[in-house]
């Protein structure tokens, strides 16, 4: 560990304890960043963002990397809650028993750099996206830059997945998590799935898996472009 | 078998082998001068030196040790590696820290650090997240009495971004 030069620092210190009057400021901020750093990995991100009170601490922040085992983002116990009814596969381990679940709330305003900021210190075990009345396309767009195992994207509806759901966006993603799951298929197509597929068995992506609720209007087609045809209850 | 140990201001402490074991600086740096528990001669002749340390910050090291001397060593978990660190502090472990001030606290964390003594390291590093834990930014601030350099605009934009986060 590179404490080399600690002694120095703390003998300054000691100077300025010894002839003027008690401050704890220098002691906190003249620790070595690896020990700042390491304050830091005992923190929540909300903590954390907190204790970014000048410019020393912002960057060390900003520079130390950690992991959330989940992070979700919008108004997401009531969109849950709707998925829930509506589709049975949203599939969500563990993530109200969990501390270490992180909600942004949609009640307040925020800004999608601030996303961004998250996404270049974190590592994430599962992002949820919950979108209710609308969709915001740059939040939409910085999935891919987060490093993350599962992402959930839950939506109010069909037509709220439309807006983004669709078949490039969805190849997008495929090398951002190892699952992805959707709530609703949006605008995807026969064609789109196809495409997604083959990425995916290629083994050249990061997606190894997708749960989605794909409607019999699609998977009839789907089958077919896979040369799969099922006709009176025979392949 | 006792070890000696000196420290920045030549104060000597003479403690016991387990003891001195217990930082893995002080370990490694028995082996390279080859102390061994078994070889008295080797422990009386030689002294380990602790540059980074001085008398009061040692005394305090040595009276956590005395205390976890006989604790087990605990297995690291391969999923702990991953996420937040957390880390108990015994309620032995609090009372200890209880009455340093921060200044005190810092230098017990550079000493921890340097002596590579885990245990009370991660004790220190704990401490000091769980001071900062659910405080407001200028509130933690405020507790450190740091300057706050940042500009109007910076300030705005941290409070806006942080404003809808919530645990």
């Amino acid at each position: 560990m590179h404490t080399s030069d600690c002694l120095h620092i703390y003998s300054a210190n000691v100077i300025v304890l010894g002839i003027c009057c008690l401050s704890i400021q220098f002691l906190l901020l003249s620790l070595p960043e690896a020990l700042i750093t390491r304050i830091f990995s005992f923190l929540s991100i909300k903590d954390r963002l907190n204790a970014r009170v000048n410019k020393k601490l912002n960057a060390i922040e900003l520079e130390s990397k950690y992991y959330v085992r989940s992070l979700a983002i919008g108004d997401l116990a009531e969109a849950v809650r709707r998925a829930q009814k509506s589709v049975h596969n949203v599939v969500l381990p563990n993530m109200y028993r969990n501390d270490q679940l992180v909600t942004l709330s949609p009640d307040c305003l925020y800004s999608s750099d601030f996303i961004r900021r998250i996404t270049q210190n974190v590592t994430l075990g599962q992002l949820i996206v919950g979108f209710k009345t609308h969709v915001d396309k740059d939040v939409y767009r910085l999935l891919h830059e987060f490093d993350v195992d599962f992402i959930v994207l839950v939506f109010e509806s069909n037509d709220l997945a439309s807006s983004v759901i669709t078949g490039s966006n969805l190849l997008l993603l495929v090398n951002s998590c190892k699952v992805l799951n959707v709530t609703h298929l949006g605008v995807v197509a026969p064609e789109d799935l196809l495409a997604l597929y083959k990425k995916m068995e290629s083994g050249t992506s990061k997606l190894k898996g997708v749960m989605m609720a794909i409607t019999i209007s699609v998977w009839k087609p789907f089958l077919a472009l896979l040369g799969i045809t099922f006709v009176d209850a025979k392949i | 078998p006792n070890v000696k140990l000196v420290t920045s201001d030549n104060e000597e402490f003479v403690v016991d082998f387990r003891i001195a074991k217990m930082s893995v600086t002080v370990s490694r740096l028995m082996e390279a001068m080859n102390m061994s528990e078994t070889d008295d001669a080797s422990l009386l002749s030689n002294s380990i030196p602790l540059p980074n340390v001085t008398k009061a910050v040692m005394a305090r090291v040595i009276e956590w040790c005395e205390k976890h001397k006989n604790d087990e060593p605990k297995e690291e978990k391969e999923n702990d590696k991953r996420g937040r660190t957390t880390h108990v502090v015994s309620d032995w472990d609090k009372e200890f820290l209880k009455n340093d001030e921060f200044g005190r606290l810092c230098q017990l964390m550079g000493a921890a650090n340097y002596l590579e003594i885990k245990g009370l390291f991660n004790d220190i590093s704990q401490t000091i997240a769980n001071m900062i834990h659910g405080k407001k930014s200028d509130e933690i601030a405020e507790m450190f009495n740091i300057h706050c350099d940042l500009t109007e605009a910076e300030k705005k934009e941290i409070r806006k971004k942080t404003a809808w986060c919530e645990d």
